[in-house]
């Protein structure tokens, strides 16, 4: 009896599509094929013939696996990763920059303000951000939960503004001692003194963004809607 | 437009016409979609895996017609294919559509009384 599925599978062996979706595909074509097959042979063909019959559906497979990647391809503008992770990430960070900087206009005093290495967070305003961010880290973990996100993506998205923030805050740390290191200024760096911003801006905000996300996180059904 | 494109167009324009009506009916698989075709049809219109999938998959991305894993008479598992609601929307326009295509071509070429 012919394999069809894996005659298929080694057709379309080379076309860029997601394995999953190959398989599907492969499982298809070769359930048509088959079927063409066992319909010739009905009439009378010989075996030979009712194959060649059945392989003759498809004149260019090439042609074949450009047409269904280009039908299958825009139905994946956006791959998962991108929907269960970075976009609920982006959402989450692009309102938490937007919650400070509306805090900021609030005329409580700077919530951030001073140089990196003098860091003021006024007592009021820091109880407020850290509220935003709960709720930051909740739409980004209720995001990629809506994409079907597994828990590890949603813990991401959740957490991914305080990710930026200590990349940034690294970057800019290691640009000063350099600096300082050329000589080029930043006498009086020390590195004793960055625990206080990173705990205010990434660990203690990084801690209220996983409460927010706690809900969506132990709820482990995926309800993708993609 | 050269005449090789608009057949073409011509072609695929009545290949989802075809589609869509026999699905608005019941929901069918692949294969059975093609014998249906041919036969209803009188044999002058044969689709073959080639010209049936992408078509399928292209009307499925589109969101008129849902494609679901289930056991054929035989016990064989096949991918149905059914209208969604949004494919029986565009069902009612494009018989409009054809209609008045027809009719057009008829007046110019006096088709049906040839």
């Amino acid at each position: 009896m012919r394999d069809w599925r894996r005659l298929v599978s080694e057709k379309i062996d080379r076309v860029h599509l997601p394995p999953a979706q190959k398989e599907e595909i492969a499982a298809e074509l070769g359930s048509h094929l088959e079927e063409v097959y066992e319909e010739q042979r009905r009439l009378g063909l010989l075996e030979s013939e009712a194959f060649e019959g059945a392989l003759s559906e498809v004149f260019d497979w090439a042609e074949l696996m450009r047409r269904i990647h280009k039908a299958k391809r825009e139905e994946r503008i956006m791959n998962d990763r991108t929907k269960q992770l970075w976009l609920p990430g982006l959402a989450s960070f692009w309102t938490a920059m937007i919650c400070e900087v509306v805090l900021n206009r609030m005329d409580f005093g700077p919530l951030t303000g001073g140089p990196l290495f003098h860091y003021r967070l006024p007592e009021v305003n820091y109880v407020v951000w850290l509220i935003a961010e709960f709720g930051c880290g909740a739409l980004g973990a209720y995001l990629s939960r809506r994409a079907g996100g597994p828990p590890s993506a949603r813990l991401f998205s959740a957490v991914f503004t305080c990710s930026v923030l200590l990349a940034t805050m690294t970057v800019v740390t290691g640009i000063c001692a350099a600096a300082r290191a050329l000589g080029l200024g930043f006498t009086t760096l020390d590195f004793g003194m960055l625990v206080r911003p990173v705990l205010e801006v990434v660990v203690i905000p990084g801690a209220a963004m996983l409460a927010g996300a706690l809900p969506f996180l132990l709820d482990s059904k995926h309800t993708a809607i993609a | 437009m050269t005449t090789k494109r608009i057949r073409a167009k011509i072609a695929r324009g009545s290949a989802e016409l075809a589609i869509l009506s026999l699905l608005a009916r019941e929901s069918l698989y692949g294969f059975e979609i093609s014998k249906r075709i041919e036969e209803e049809s009188g044999g002058a219109l044969r689709f073959n895996l080639a010209s049936l999938y992408p078509m399928l998959y292209e009307l499925e991305k589109r969101g008129w017609l849902k494609g679901q894993w289930q056991a054929n008479n035989a016990g064989r598992d096949r991918r149905y294919y059914s209208l969604t609601p949004e494919g029986r929307k565009q069902l009612a326009p494009l018989r409009r559509e054809w209609r008045s295509f027809f009719q057009a071509l008829d007046r110019l070429a006096e088709v049906s009384r040839a």
